[in-house]
């Protein structure tokens, strides 16, 4: 091939990406404006300070605190529980087991597969239990659903950090006669204590943000649930009930702003974590 | 790790290895029952909707009819359908534009760029899918109108990261020195790139593909929030065309659950459906994505 053909091909796809690269920045910036040029208008403090007034749905007073508190409530516990099950699991599979374990193999295959399901089908399953119990849609339903997705989330993220810390570490704390769960609950859960932070926050950010399954399993109503066994209401939910209904888009769009203010806190807020509690880190 | 068997086995006969056996049983419990827990969601799904294969046949599940389960009539193909239509448009528009962006990241722009480009990637994984469909409300409906489009263009943006991540771990795993050498006899960036770093990762880009098609196959309020919906579960005719979803089906219909005869299991087969598509694409992109990551070490 002739050299100024090769030269034309090697430029024009150049010219081809840098347009990719320009219309995804694009479209990131059009979410980002979207959001906030729609959503300021409707924007007040009632919104977040106040629970609906009967009618918020068609123009009325009144806010959304009931599903900022609910949805805080469900991502809150849903992250205990879910720590509760995965900070275990995890350093028993990579310091408990011997390297290459069988099981720790289909653990990490198990995670994988439960990560790729969606969160509908949880949601699904959560209303075929409560369906057989004779249960209602709770604040307990959901926490325990919305625990179920982020396990997967929050065990891969932390298994990975764990993964990291070095095996002479192992064998210097065990040598001096410590047991293993020492070693994992006292040396190494401390090095790793930021990436653990930085997964659970990530998992609750997940947990927050979550709308199918929640839509399935939680119910919904305009006040702050007393009891877990009482429905609750979401943030996504929120936002997806007053963008469906004509008089009320402006405050949808103001929901939606302050779900991802929230989000983007969190965020911040666990890297900023992260770096505090770095101190006791290992290696690298 | 000799090391660490050894010391474990020294220790065996010390008081508190009593204590420590129970506390491995207890994690091995833990461990066991989350390998079996995508067999114990399967597996209740099917049998939560086995009341659905008394009544009717597989063939007669996918058969073009209407959706009325007040009169008995039960069909999944209008819902498959127009799941087939949104994922399948959303991964044709997205796979292109996230393809060039991870090339154009790791092929050809300064290491700076990637410190953009990261943290924006990052950023719009993990916004939740209400906010894409706000979007998808506030700028594409507008143009598109409620219907199958609008569902693609929405599920496209949201598949871009995970294919753009991928994509980009999958490039940093061909070896330098295959581009070194190709450079060597004279190519330009674009013959390295098109000829040996794209046909390297092919098979990780298609593992990629392939994950991204599994998330927006379970898509659910982003979806909802744009595609209109359609009447009766009719079969959509076109990309322009209002329609339904497995998981909008789902979220539209679970509160006949209790009432209407049918519509749990038939729900609960949906779920059935979607969990097994879902496992089935995810495990052949794992398996093909440590597969081309360990033959390239």
């Amino acid at each position: 091939m002739r050299m100024w053909a090769r030269k034309l091909k090697q430029i024009s796809a150049v010219v081809l990406m840098i347009a990719a690269v320009g219309v995804f920045f694009l479209i990131f910036a059009a979410i980002v404006i979207a959001i906030l040029v729609k959503g300021l208008p409707g924007l007040s403090l009632d919104l977040v300070t106040k629970l609906p007034e009967s009618g918020l749905y068609l123009g009325g007073g009144g806010g959304v605190l009931n599903a900022i508190v609910g949805s805080l409530l469900v991502g809150f516990g849903a992250t205990v529980l879910a720590l509760s099950v995965s900070l275990p699991l995890v350093l028993f599979i990579n310091l408990y087991l011997r390297r290459g374990a069988r099981l720790a193999e289909a653990v990490r295959f198990s995670l994988d597969v439960l990560w790729g399901v969606p969160s509908i089908v949880y949601g699904a399953c959560g209303v075929a239990v409560m369906l057989a119990v004779g249960m209602r849609g709770s604040l307990l339903a959901a926490v325990v659903v919305v625990a179920l997705i982020e396990v997967p989330i929050l065990s891969r993220a932390f298994d990975e950090v764990v993964r990291l810390v070095p095996r002479e570490l192992d064998e210097a704390v065990l040598s001096l006669g410590a047991s293993l769960r020492t070693l994992a609950f006292r040396v190494v859960l401390r090095a790793v204590l930021p990436g653990l932070v930085t997964a659970a926050l990530l998992a609750f950010g997940r947990g927050i943000g979550d709308a199918a399954a929640v839509m399935l399993v939680a119910g919904y109503q305009d006040g702050i649930p007393a009891n877990p066994l009482e429905p609750v209401a979401t943030l996504p939910l929120a936002i997806f009930f007053l963008v469906s209904t004509p008089g009320a888009q402006a405050r949808g769009y103001a929901a939606g702003m302050v779900l991802v203010l929230l989000i983007v806190f969190f965020s911040l807020f666990s890297r900023y974590v992260g770096k505090r509690l770095s101190s006791h880190r290992i290696g690298d | 790790m000799p090391g660490r068997a050894a010391l474990r086995r020294a220790s065996f006969a010390s008081p508190r290895s009593l204590l420590d056996s129970g506390e491995r049983a207890l994690l091995g419990t833990l461990a066991c029952a989350l390998v079996l827990l995508p067999f114990v969601i399967g597996g209740g799904l099917l049998m939560a909707a086995r009341g659905l294969l008394a009544t009717k046949t597989v063939a007669e599940l996918f058969a073009p009819d209407s959706w009325n389960p007040m009169r008995g009539r039960i069909t999944y193909l209008p819902f498959l359908i127009g799941t087939l239509w949104v994922t399948g448009l959303a991964v044709l528009i997205a796979l292109p534009l996230s393809l060039a962006v991870a090339v154009y990241a790791s092929e050809y722009a300064p290491r700076r760029f990637g410190a953009v480009l990261k943290p924006a990637v990052d950023v719009v994984a993990g916004l939740p899918s209400v906010i894409f469909g706000l979007w998808g409300v506030a700028l594409i409906v507008p143009v598109t109108g409620y219907n199958i489009l609008a569902a693609a263009f929405v599920l496209a943006v949201m598949i871009m990261p995970i294919i753009i991540q991928i994509a980009m771990e999958v490039f940093s795993a061909v070896p330098p020195s295959l581009r070194e050498a190709a450079f060597a006899l004279g190519a330009t960036r674009f013959e390295v790139v098109n000829r040996v770093v794209l046909k390297k990762s092919r098979p990780g880009l298609v593992a990629a593909s392939v994950l991204a098609l599994a998330r927006a196959f379970g898509e659910t309020l982003a979806v909802m929030m744009v595609i209109g919906g359609a009447q009766k579960g009719r079969l959509p005719q076109g990309p322009l065309d209002q329609a339904d979803t497995l998981p909008t089906l789902i979220a539209n219909r679970y509160g006949e659950m209790s009432s209407v005869p049918l519509v749990s299991e038939s729900l609960l087969g949906a779920a059935f459906i979607l969990f097994l598509v879902v496992v089935g694409f995810t495990l052949v992109s794992r398996v093909v994505l440590a597969r081309v990551k360990r033959g390239m070490e």
